[in-house]
Order: C-alpha cells, then sequence, then structure tokens
C-alpha cells in the first residue's frame, strides 16, 4: 500500500525527516509515536502533499504509483486520507455540501455517477450514525464553532463517506475525552479491513488500547529508531521517551 | 469644488418646498464634495463630473411583480400592495401629513441634500399590519442610454409593533446616475428587515439611507452590490431608544474598476442598545472598497453593545481596499469592538480542502463562496437568499 524510503523532508529551510522507511501493507495498522518534535507531524504533511513542506530526499510509493508526483488533491482522489490534528474552520460553507462535493468529487475520479443531495444525504445518514454524530451539525458550517470533539468526530465522517485506503489519524486523540475516543476507535474500527491501511500517529498509548496496531514505531531525531508489536507503546507508558533519546545504539547522534 | 453647473438650479416643486430650502443651506454649508473632503477624500467623482447629466423623462414601469415602483425619479406606481401597506404620494399629502415622513439629509452627504432638493415626488409607504411576504421596491432607471440622472425619495414608515420585510431593488440602464435618498422610521417594539439589492443596474448609483429607530425596534438590513462604476451608500442610524437591536451586513463583488464606497454611522444617544455591522467586499482586477464606518456613543449612552468588522478578499494585486472602522464613544459603561480584516486566501484552509479531493480551484472558489455565504446566511427570506447565492456562484469562478 506505501512504502516510504529514505524520506528526507524541510520546513522552513530546517530539516526535519532524516531517511525515515516504513512499509504499510493492506490490512495493516501501524503506529507512529514520538515525542514532540520528532518529526511525526511532517511525516503525515509530507504524506499528504502540504505545500509548506519540503522534500528533500527519498520516495513514497502509493499502490505502486509515485506519490510525490501527485497535487494534494490527486492523492486524495487515489486514496490517501489524514485526519487532521487541527482539522480547519470554513465559515459559510455547509458541511453537508462540503461532503457531497467531496465525495462527488471522488465518484467522478473513481467515473461513477455523481449523487444528487437527495440520494447523499441517505448514504450521509448511514455513516453519521457509525461516528455518533448529531444531524444539526450537517447544517453548519464546517467545523465553524465547534468543540474540538466535534471537528475530530466530523474528520471521521469525513473518512467515512470518502472511504480512502489508507488513512492517517494524525494526533487525532489530542484533546479528546474518554467516551470521545472511544466512538472515534469504534468508527475507525469499522473500517478496518484486509484492502485498507491506518497510520496512527499519536503521543499516548491510550488510543491503540481501542485500535490495535499491529506495528508501532518510534520517531525520533527525524528517523524510526525502533519498530516492534503494541508492547512497545506499552514501554513507552511506562517509561517514557527518556529511553529512546538516551539509548545510543538507537541515537545515531549520541 | 462648486456644484456643476447643471445642479445648481433645483427645479420648483409643489410639495415640501421648506425642506428644500432646509437641505440648500445644508449643502451651501457643507460644499459640493471634494477630495480634500475626509468623507470623500478616496471617492473618484469623475464618472458624474465628466459629464452633463439631464433629469430623465417620466417612462412606464417594467412590471416585475406586486410592490411600489419609481420609475427614473418621478413616476410613481403602486401594483397590488399586499394588506397593510400604503403607499401614497408626496406630492398628495398636506405638509403636515408628509413631514413626519422626510428628513433634509444624511450627516454631511451633500448628494443626499441634493436629493432633497430636488426629488419630484415621494412614495410615502407605511405598513401597519405584519407582512407575511416580503413588500418590494423597484427603483426603475429606464429609457436609452442617454446621460439622464434621477434623484427617487421613498420613505418607509413601520408602524408600533409590526413586523416587515422590504426589498429595494435597483433595476436600470447604464449611463444613468441615480442618486437615491430613503427615510427609515421603526417605531416602539416594530421590527424591520430591509434589502438594497443592486444587482440589476450598471448605473452610478449613490444612496442614502437615513434609519431612525424608537424603542424596542429591530432592524436588520442588508446591502448587495456588483456590477456599477461608481456606488456610494451613506447610512445614518439614530438609535433614539433603549433595547434597539440594529444588525447591518453589506455584501460587495467588485471587478474591472469598479469603486465601492460604504459609509456608515450609527449613532448611539440614549443607553441600552445594540448594533452592529459585518460589511464584506471580494475585490478582483483594479476595483476599490472603501468602508468608513463610525460609530458614536453618546454621553449618557450606557450599556451599548456595539461591534463593527469589516472584511475584504483581495484577489488581485492591483485591487486596493481603505478600511475605517471608527469609534467616538463619550460614556463609559459600555462594550464596543471594531475590526478589519484585508487579505488573500488562507494557505491552511485550501489545503485542508484539496485533501479531501476538490482541486485547488475548487477550493479557492469554496473559500470565495463561504466568505460571501456568511452574510447571506443571515439573511431572512429565503427566496432573495437563493436568488443571490445563485448570482454569486454564477460569478465566483470570475474570481478564482
Amino acid at each position: 500500500m506505501l512504502t516510504i524510503s529514505n524520506l528526507s523532508g524541510n520546513i522552513d529551510d530546517t530539516a526535519i525527516l532524516n531517511g525515515v522507511d516504513l512499509t504499510v501493507n493492506p490490512g495493516e495498522i501501524h503506529a507512529i509515536m514520538g515525542p514532540n518534535g520528532s518529526g511525526k507531524s511532517t511525516l503525515s504533511k509530507l504524506i499528504t502533499g502540504h505545500p509548506d513542506y519540503e522534500v528533500t530526499g527519498g520516495q513514497i510509493q502509493f499502490k505502486g504509483k509515485d506519490l510525490l508526483e501527485m497535487d494534494p488533491d490527486e492523492r486524495a482522489l487515489n486514496g490517501v486520507f489524514m485526519s487532521f490534528q487541527y482539522p480547519v474552520d470554513i465559515p459559510g460553507v455547509n458541511n453537508e455540501s462540503f461532503l457531497r462535493m467531496a465525495y462527488n468529487a471522488k465518484q467522478k475520479h473513481l467515473g461513477n455517477k455523481e449523487v444528487d443531495p437527495l440520494d447523499f444525504a441517505q448514504i450521509l445518514d448511514e455513516k453519521r450514525a457509525i461516528i455518533g454524530m448529531d444531524e444539526s451539525y450537517l447544517e453548519r458550517s464546517v467545523n465553524h464553532g465547534f468543540s474540538g470533539g466535534e471537528k475530530k468526530r466530523n474528520e471521521i465522517l469525513q473518512l467515512l463517506v470518502l472511504d480512502p485506503d489508507l488513512i492517517i489519524l494524525d494526533e487525532t486523540d489530542s484533546g479528546l475525552d474518554i467516551d470521545a475516543i472511544q466512538d472515534v476507535a469504534k468508527a475507525v474500527n469499522t473500517f478496518k479491513s484486509k484492502d485498507k491501511s491506518i497510520l496512527i500517529i499519536t503521543h499516548y498509548q491510550r488510543i491503540l488500547s481501542y485500535i490495535e496496531p499491529d506495528f508501532v514505531h518510534i520517531l525520533h531525531n527525524g528517523k524510526i529508531e525502533e519498530s516492534g508489536d503494541k508492547s512497545l507503546a506499552l514501554k513507552l507508558e511506562e517509561q517514557g521517551y527518556q529511553w529512546v533519546k538516551d539509548a545510543p545504539n538507537l541515537n545515531g547522534d549520541s | 469644488m462648486t456644484t456643476p453647473s447643471w445642479l445648481q438650479e433645483p427645479p420648483s416643486r409643489s410639495f415640501a418646498q421648506a425642506l428644500a430650502e432646509e437641505a440648500s443651506a445644508q449643502l451651501t454649508k457643507i460644499g459640493f464634495p471634494h477630495s480634500r473632503h475626509e468623507d470623500w477624500r478616496y471617492v473618484d467623482l469623475a464618472p458624474i463630473l465628466n459629464h452633463t447629466f439631464s433629469l430623465a423623462p417620466n417612462a412606464e414601469p417594467e412590471y416585475r411583480g406586486p410592490g411600489v415602483y419609481l420609475v427614473n425619479g418621478q413616476g410613481i406606481h403602486n401594483h397590488d400592495l399586499p394588506k397593510g401597506v400604503r403607499s401614497e404620494l408626496g406630492q398628495a399629502l398636506s405638509q403636515s401629513e408628509i413631514d413626519p415622513y422626510l428628513s433634509a439629509g444624511v450627516d454631511s452627504t451633500a448628494f443626499s441634500f441634493i436629493n432633497t432638493q430636488r426629488f419630484q415626488d415621494v412614495a410615502a409607504i407605511s405598513i401597519d399590519q405584519n407582512l407575511t411576504a416580503p413588500l418590494n421596491i423597484y427603483l426603475m432607471q429606464l429609457g436609452d442610454d442617454a446621460r439622464t440622472m434621477s434623484h427617487p425619495r421613498l420613505s418607509i414608515l413601520v408602524k408600533e409593533g409590526v413586523r416587515a420585510q422590504v426589498q429595494i431593488h435597483h433595476i436600470g440602464q447604464s449611463a444613468a446616475w441615480v442618486n437615491a435618498m430613503t427615510d427609515i422610521q421603526v417605531k416602539e417594539n416594530a421590527q424591520l428587515d430591509l434589502s438594497l439589492v443592486s444587482t440589476e443596474s450598471e448605473a452610478i448609483r449613490t444612496d442614502a439611507l437615513h434609519v431612525k429607530l424608537y424603542q424596542g425596534a429591530r432592524y436588520q438590513s442588508h446591502y448587495f452590490d456588483t456590477c456599477t462604476p461608481l456606488r456610494r451608500i451613506d447610512t445614518q442610524v439614530d438609535i433614539l431608544a433603549d433595547q434597539v437591536n440594529c444588525q447591518l451586513f453589506g455584501l460587495g463583488l467588485l471587478r474591472d474598476q469598479m469603486a465601492l464606497h460604504q459609509r456608515v454611522h450609527i449613532r448611539h444617544e440614549v443607553p441600552g442598545s445594540e448594533s452592529s455591522q459585518q460589511f464584506k467586499t471580494i475585490l478582483a482586477d483594479r476595483s476599490l472598497s472603501e468602508f468608513s464606518g463610525l460609530v458614536s456613543v453618546f454621553q449618557n449612552a450606557h450599556q451599548t453593545d456595539s461591534t463593527q468588522l469589516n472584511q475584504n478578499l483581495l484577489l488581485s494585486d492591483h485591487a486596493r481596499v481603505i478600511s475605517r472602522p471608527q469609534l467616538c464613544i463619550d460614556a463609559d459603561d459600555v462594550q464596543c469592538a471594531h475590526g478589519c480584516t484585508i487579505g488573500q486566501f488562507d494557505p491552511e484552509s485550501v489545503f485542508y480542502i484539496v485533501s479531501r479531493g476538490l482541486s485547488e480551484k475548487e477550493a479557492q472558489a469554496l473559500l470565495t463562496y463561504g466568505f460571501a455565504e456568511e452574510i447571506l446566511m443571515s439573511m431572512t427570506d429565503r427566496q432573495l437568499k437563493e436568488s443571490l447565492e445563485g448570482l454569486l456562484q454564477s460569478e465566483i469562478n470570475y474570481y478564482v
């Protein structure tokens, strides 16, 4: 699904990633953990094509195609979706209309017929039930005036509607109470299948109790320093990141 | 600047002469607008001063549906007015009957006094029952492309406790100058939603609105402007009693060399009322937007709550925005806020939208639409709102 090879990247001429290698196969759930400033969000921005982030080396292959050759919208249409750490407000743009536009863009890309508002409302009702979002949020402007929790639910609603192949949850758990994390996890778990891949970027082990990863990677100093199974997340929860920072065999700079 | 010769001798009329004399005196005092006047510094009056405008002849209205028609500033026609609306010709009323409807002008706006000097008749409209549908008023400038001018005069009185919607539409030919003045009174506990729509006229348009709000009155207005070489709107709102709520909204879509000058003065003369202003423009090409808003809070007008916001989406390197939100506060216990924004598309917003599979151009169109829709979504009349949304949709690709 996703093969990242020796990826390096900058923001504002500051090197953040320094040779990341990562392979995510269909059906797998990977978690990327790491201390603040380790490059977790930069990795997600490079995968999705944020214009402020520059790839300085390496490759990203997605479903056999060169992802770095695609514009951000093409990446989305080809099946990449990121749930934003800080979803953006779009005042004046109706949430349901925005979802329908995005859904229809995808249908058009797939060569399918676009749906009209009435048919889309039915599709949306099913998806909305999965994430437990009140109907009133559809009539409001996208994320405008939403609480932090509702913004994250709205991200998951977009995810369910757009049905991507690779989802990146960029600190989706930050700022959520336990009930909201469980709701989000429940919705994401309905999405799991042998064809889909999930990349969870998080500081904390908590969300991984609900969306169980097959692999956990520790990103530090712009590289993946260690990979393991879910027990690695538990170790971080118990011991923090200091051992990662201190370990000379894990940290090439020490 | 002296008054152009073709504006110097007002035609005689048989009624409201005292008011005309008062307007003439005011005009003599303040003088014809000039770039040295602070309120006119950025207004290029060449589209008016470079020509000689003559009074437009009377003409038959183009029927658009029930409502009040003012054609070329002189012919006033009423068609199928709803129950509760009375529209009378000013010249048919006695002086004591017409006087309460009219004021000499707006602040120091010369064109409002010119209107008072020169209007040929007044549509004096009173509303004394709740309206279930909006009352439409059509300001029509009809004829060929001659350099004609008109000074349409309107007066709207909403009686105590009555709820009404009024929509004023500017319609007409492009070479004309339409200099309108509207007096509005919203009496105790009454409510008026006013829309002033100028999407079907390419004429030079100067509008002055003088609004008086009485105790418990609720007043909301929306101005929607496109396609004009020169557009100036002067709005003066006098808040005369407590528990008044006044909300002013404006939206301008500007392109080519259009210039929109929006001047607002809200006068909180007494304690305990609220006002808000939100004016937005979207600018392409070499267009110009000027917003000059002043909220005056008088000495005893405590517990005044007022906000003022001017937002501009600047989509061309050559377009210009001049924004002057101002406060003049002489009371201690008040909440007043004012501000302006001038900017381009937020790159994070564009990225968010394209990350959902829409193209960059679609993202920009959506953000532009959303920027404008924030104003339209506060409109109460669904039909007009949807019609303006349709217009916005059709125009938007020009801007992105």
